[in-house]
């Protein structure tokens, strides 16, 4: 019964999103990324461009990224950990 | 319809879905959680894919891939691998207390 | 519990699978990779080396090297406050594109990434398998 529920939203879901969806594959990158390739070597010196929006322009993203490793790692040390007695 | 990687994302999802509504293992929940993660990446990824474009890597006059999408996915991958170990571990601690991962049973109890 | 090939096969693989890792580090800003792809790489020999040896292996000061990845993070960021005027601004000089030594502040908030993921992932691991040894 639960299976079928979910069959049908999922199923209704799918034909509203994959039929209503105008996105093509393969155009033109968007305003950010036209800007990232344009300037990106001259501003950070660095070729990788991944690299440079990772550890330059978005640094502070890449701050609570490890932040929240370090927060996965307490709690499994905690939930694994917490009651030896 | 032309299968590409838009299309087969977003069929990634509603499979991880699907898992997440119908199954009653927790275990099968934490699968469904994970299919549903990849499928976000490979839709950003092919999101940012440009016709014969080359990898964001920058030497003389190409035309390039659209690098943001790779960088955002980057850090989906990294809260991907910590959702995914707390959740297991917490998985871990149901299976050693009650025994059982049947949702079905564990609401009883 | 594993046999002498795998002890040996390990001893061979590893230096190799750390400098791997390293280099993919090291030239995160050239070459496809960075701290954490690197850092990754690291932890999964951790991972090996746990498997083989046992968690005897462990080394008490691993959670050291992540503290001090993360501080050596915060601390260029801060820096770039007083050189740059906001935080993480590249305040090094850039270099010649395509060079090891270029990117400014780039290679060393990857080097800073890949230890504290490397260290963090070890530990992940080790928790993991000394509940596992541990129980029942």
């Amino acid at each position: 019964m639960k299976a079928m529920i979910g069959f049908i939203i999922v199923v209704i879901f799918g034909i509203l999103i994959l039929f209503n969806l105008k996105l093509e594959f393969g155009g033109e990158s968007g305003i950010a990324g036209e800007m990232y390739i344009e300037k990106g070597v001259s501003e950070t010196g660095a070729v990788n461009l991944v690299s440079a929006i990772l550890a330059n322009y978005r640094a502070y993203d890449t701050l609570g990224e490890t932040i929240i490793f370090f927060i996965a790692i307490l709690g499994v040390f905690t939930v694994l950990k917490g009651d030896k007695k | 319809m032309i299968l590409n990687g838009i299309i087969t994302g977003i069929i990634l999802i509603l499979i991880g879905l699907y898992g997440m509504i119908a199954k009653r293992h927790i275990f099968k929940i934490i699968l469904g959680l994970i299919i549903i993660s990849t499928g976000i990446v490979l839709f950003f990824v092919s999101l940012g894919y440009v016709n014969n474009g080359i990898a964001p890597i920058i030497s003389g006059d190409n035309l390039y891939v659209d690098p943001l999408p790779h960088t955002l996915m980057l850090t989906t991958i990294v809260v991907e691998v910590c959702i995914t170990s707390l959740a297991l571990v917490l998985a871990l601690k149901i299976y050693e207390k009650y025994k059982t991962l049947d949702i079905k049973i564990l609401e009883d109890i | 519990m594993s046999s002498r090939i795998v002890e040996t096969a390990t001893d061979i693989v590893t230096p190799f699978m750390i400098l791997f890792g390293v280099y993919i580090i090291i030239n995160g800003h050239l070459t496809p990779g960075g701290g954490f792809q690197g850092g990754v790489i690291l932890g999964s020999c951790a991972l090996l080396i746990y498997v083989v040896f046992g968690i005897k292996r462990h080394n008490k000061n691993l959670s050291i090297f992540e503290n001090i990845g993360a501080l050596i993070f915060l601390f260029i960021g801060v820096l770039g406050i007083f050189f740059g005027g906001f935080l993480f601004s590249n305040f090094i000089t850039k270099g010649t594109p395509g060079n090891l030594l270029s990117g400014g502040t780039i290679p060393f908030i990857n080097l800073a990434i890949g230890l504290k993921i490397g260290a963090g992932f070890a530990i992940l691991f080790f928790i993991i398998l000394q509940y596992i040894e541990r129980g029942d």
